[in-house]
């Protein structure tokens, strides 16, 4: 049994260390530092924090953001994910990439190309001042209306996502039954289709809802100009108030009360949706289609607008913005050029370096995270070990609680050296950071993959002679590679354009593209900006296509 | 054997360094050569900045410029952040902020240097015995939008005039250390004073954060008049957009946006290095180039810039640093801001 436990000890003591370093010690920094003062226990953070009438009105404008956002985008979703899988809507197979098109803008360039299209001299607003001679813009996307617009457009792809997989595996043979029984189309709908996706829009209007409630990017270039605060942007602003005494025990406080938030609304969804996922096993057959009828052409349209007005003109007009020569004068052909992508390529080093970075750190990132996950997988998947909810507790927790939080325990935990090692300051830490929040979602097809291989292949291995380690190499591992491949691109894909955890924990030198973008927003720098911007849609996309093809549709959308 | 040649080929090489040395001397002082990382925390803005270091890469081989730049604000949270926590990667900083600085000099944080290049340059900017530097002059004036306003503006007064009620801009003396040295100084101008700022305030003026986004938001037309730093105009009329800036007849207010070396610096030549590039006259000429005023007597400045009798408004330091607190208390009071 000796070459077990050793093996054991080479698999189990990095992962052990990286959890204790990356997730157990800062969790712990950050409780001890809301409930602490000045080194000694206190509640003096907590009652700061509660008793601050502006934080009940930064609560309150996290719940009522977040809210209506789910509610927009929940409604978006369903309708839609409706319309692809069970009409005649035309062009659906365009429509079910086309729709996803959002999922792939990470959210706070989302934020900066709805700027440039609606913002107070957005597009839409010029057009209207010249048409009406106004000096008044139509409308103003800073503050509440403008975040919830552009949180309910980046999410609801979600909400659909996770509606269109119900409506697929729902057994058809239940509509069918109501149809043969002559229940009309929508009454059929209505009664027995909408109640069987109903667990289906719960989970994905939690999702939604947690997904707006953590979001950092958006309330952050969308709410600063107009003063407005959600959590998420109160506790960056606490973090960087050095100005105010106590101003991280403050943060940290505050951090608890939005994963309390968070917590609370998952621990109500299962509470009301525990158990309440039937019908759910794919039956033979198609399911019925309602047809549209007379109504078919113009629901193609309408979806088509939709994406029209809710995708592609708002990527457009940062598109435009980004090739313009000279704020403030009109558009036309003499008003365009390169000069903007030049500046960045050519002028501005620190663009390159930053590329270099979320690269980088997006590689390093996925590869720790894989090779982890597959430790984790094994020993969730394989062991009877004793503390498997433990571990799996530690590998879900920093990617459920806002990456807010996480960054500002890095910050807590490293910000003095830990056993003569100093990270703050230096990529590490944000390695770190993006090793303990991209874990899970490295862990999770990985563990789906091991629970897949039989164990008699294993166990065959084993019998012909096969070390445990070998038993992986040679028989495991090449059944599940296109598992750790997906995981790998999973954890790296939102690490390239990742802002929330790196605008926190940037140094001299170290900055990823996503903070780039946004300082240079933060300065005024607006073509500058938008330039930048266009280049990371660009990379956002373009990765997104590799993994498609590398994964042959598996991952990606 | 091997020693005799070894003690030849040392005393050879000693005698090349010497006269390397001498040949390479600068009137005043030689300068040990500098090589490795410089580590530059500023607010200056990201893409001039990087532009200079990229010349003063170019300049001196060996030594590289790290950047932290961010807002005012935040670079100094960060400072501070890192000064509590047992030191920071700083060599030099350089923002708006002069405050920030003579708080660093009663702390005894900065060191004094003075480098051979400023010699011509007048002794006012070269605060505290060198501690901190002018390198380049920035001034708040009033900036146009030249398609919504067609009658040039005179004087600071014209922010009041009720024509342009709410589209009149200005940054935050909160976040901006620009704003903040000109509200200071404008209280203190005969005929202006907290009178000026409550006729502003009738005038529904707009507090934005940054100086940036007021440029901005006066090349698209949101604002009509503006009370800005001078360089961001001009490089918005030079990109094409419809902007001007005057030189108010009650005088320009000249901001301050120190540099300065930290003690405990890891890289102290290569941060004396830097501030002499700063001062030398491809670093002013650079600084012309994008559209500042330089401080080395000799150097051309920008196009007509500033022009022959410019009116030029001394920030009283001493004032301000004494009264910061009850300025923003009544800045605060007055635009009911958070």
């Amino acid at each position: 049994m000796r070459p077990i436990s050793l093996l054991r000890v080479l698999l189990g003591a990095p992962l052990g260390l990286v959890l204790l370093g990356a997730v157990v010690y800062p969790s712990l920094i950050l409780v001890w530092q809301a409930f602490s003062r000045d080194g000694r226990p206190s509640l003096a953070n907590l009652a700061g924090v509660l008793s601050d009438a502006d934080i009940w009105r930064v609560l309150w404008n996290s719940l009522h953001v977040s809210f209506w956002a789910t509610a927009l985008g929940v409604t978006i979703g369903t309708g839609l994910a409706f319309l692809v899988a069970r009409t005649d809507l035309p062009g659906q197979r365009f429509f079910q990439s086309a729709l996803m098109l959002p999922y792939l803008i990470p959210p706070f360039i989302g934020a900066l190309a709805w700027l440039a299209l609606a913002g107070p001299v957005g597009f839409i607003n010029q057009f209207w001042m010249a048409v009406t001679g106004l000096q008044e813009p139509l409308f103003r996307i800073y503050g509440a209306p403008g975040i919830i617009l552009v949180l309910a457009l980046s999410h609801y792809p979600l909400a659909y996502l996770t509606v269109l997989a119900s409506l697929e595996q729902m057994d058809p043979a239940l509509e069918e039954a109501a149809r043969t029984s002559g229940a009309s189309p929508s009454r059929t709908a209505w009664d027995v289709t909408l109640p069987l996706v109903a667990p289906a829009i719960g989970a994905g209007a939690v999702l939604v809802f947690l997904r707006n409630m953590e979001n950092f990017g958006i309330p952050a270039i969308l709410g600063f100009p107009a003063k407005f605060f959600v959590l998420t942007t109160k506790i960056y602003a606490t973090i960087l108030d050095f100005d105010r005494p106590h101003n991280l025990g403050l943060a940290a406080a505050l951090s608890l009360l939005l994963v309390a938030v968070a917590g609370g609304v998952m621990a109500l969804q299962q509470k009301i949706l525990g158990g309440r996922a039937y019908g759910l096993t794919r039956g033979a057959g198609e399911p019925p289609i309602f047809s549209l009828g007379r109504w078919r052409r113009r629901a193609g349209i309408a979806v088509a607008l939709f994406v029209l007005v809710t995708s592609v003109a708002p990527v457009l007009a940062i598109i435009i913005t980004a090739l313009t020569r000279a704020y403030g004068m009109p558009l036309g052909w003499d008003n365009l050029s390169l000069r903007n992508f030049i500046t960045l390529f050519f002028k501005v080093p620190a663009v390159w370096r930053a590329l270099m970075n979320s690269l980088l750190l997006a590689t390093s990132a996925a590869t720790v995270v894989v090779a982890l996950a597959i430790v984790i997988a094994y020993v969730q998947v394989r062991t009877r070990a004793r503390g498997k909810g433990v571990l799996e507790a530690l590998v879900v927790l920093p990617f459920a609680v806002p990456g807010t939080v996480v960054a500002l325990a890095m910050i807590l935990a490293f910000l003095r050296p830990v056993l003569g090692i100093s990270l703050y300051n230096t990529i590490w830490i944000i390695l770190v950071a993006y090793v303990a929040r991209f874990l899970a979602l490295a862990v999770k097809p990985v563990a789906a993959a091991f629970t897949q291989v039989h164990t008699s292949l294993e166990e065959a291995a084993r019998s012909s002679g096969a070390s445990l380690a070998r038993s992986l190499r040679d028989v495991t591992i090449p059944l599940i590679r296109s598992a750790l491949v997906s995981g790998w691109f999973l954890a790296a894909v939102p690490a390239i354009t990742e802002l929330t955890l790196s605008v926190l924990l940037w140094s001299a030198g170290n900055e990823t593209i996503g903070v780039m973008v946004f300082n240079m927003h933060e300065e005024g720098k607006v073509l500058l900006s938008a330039a930048l911007a266009v280049v990371v849609m660009a990379v956002a996309l373009t990765s997104n296509l590799l993994i498609r093809r590398l994964t042959s549709g598996l991952v990606g959308a | 054997m091997g020693q005799t040649w070894g003690f030849r080929s040392f005393t050879g090489v000693l005698a090349t360094l010497v006269v390397v040395s001498l040949l390479s001397l600068s009137p005043g002082e030689a300068l040990a050569q500098a090589k490795g990382t410089v580590t530059l925390y500023t607010s200056e803005s990201l893409d001039k900045v990087n532009e200079m270091k990229l010349d003063f890469e170019k300049r001196n081989p060996g030594v590289s410029l790290n950047i932290y730049r961010s807002g005012t604000q935040v670079v100094i949270s960060k400072l501070q952040a890192e000064f509590q926590a047992g030191g920071t990667l700083a060599d030099m900083v350089w923002m708006a902020d002069i405050d920030y600085f003579e708080d660093l000099t009663k702390k005894d944080l900065l060191v004094p240097y003075i480098p051979p290049e400023a010699d011509k340059v007048p002794a006012k900017f070269k605060y505290e015995g060198g501690r901190y530097h002018e390198v380049r002059l920035i001034f708040n004036t009033v900036g146009y939008n030249t398609l919504r306003v067609k009658t040039r503006p005179t004087s600071w007064n014209d922010l009041t005039d009720p024509q342009w009620k709410g589209k009149i801009g200005v940054a935050s003396p909160f976040y901006s250390g620009a704003a903040f040295s000109t509200l200071g100084t404008q209280v203190n101008m005969p005929g202006f004073g907290w009178d000026f700022y409550r006729k502003l305030k009738q005038n529904g003026v707009i507090v934005e954060q940054s100086n940036g986004t007021v440029a901005k938001k006066l090349a698209t037309g949101e604002f009509h008049m503006v009370s800005v730093v001078d360089f961001m105009v001009r490089e918005a009329k030079a990109a094409g957009s419809p902007v001007e800036h005057i030189w108010p007849k009650e005088g320009a207010i000249l901001v301050p946006t120190p540099v300065g070396i930290l003690k405990g610096a890891k890289n102290p030549d290569g941060a004396r290095t830097f501030l002499r590039y700063l001062y030398s006259p491809e670093g002013q000429r650079l600084f012309v180039q994008q559209g500042y005023v330089p401080v080395l007597p000799g150097i051309e400045g920008p196009k007509g810039v500033p022009p022959e009798k410019l009116e030029v408004v001394q920030t009283d330091q001493a004032y301000i640093g004494k009264h910061r607190e009850e300025l923003k208390a009544k800045y605060r009071e007055l635009f009911e801001l958070k």
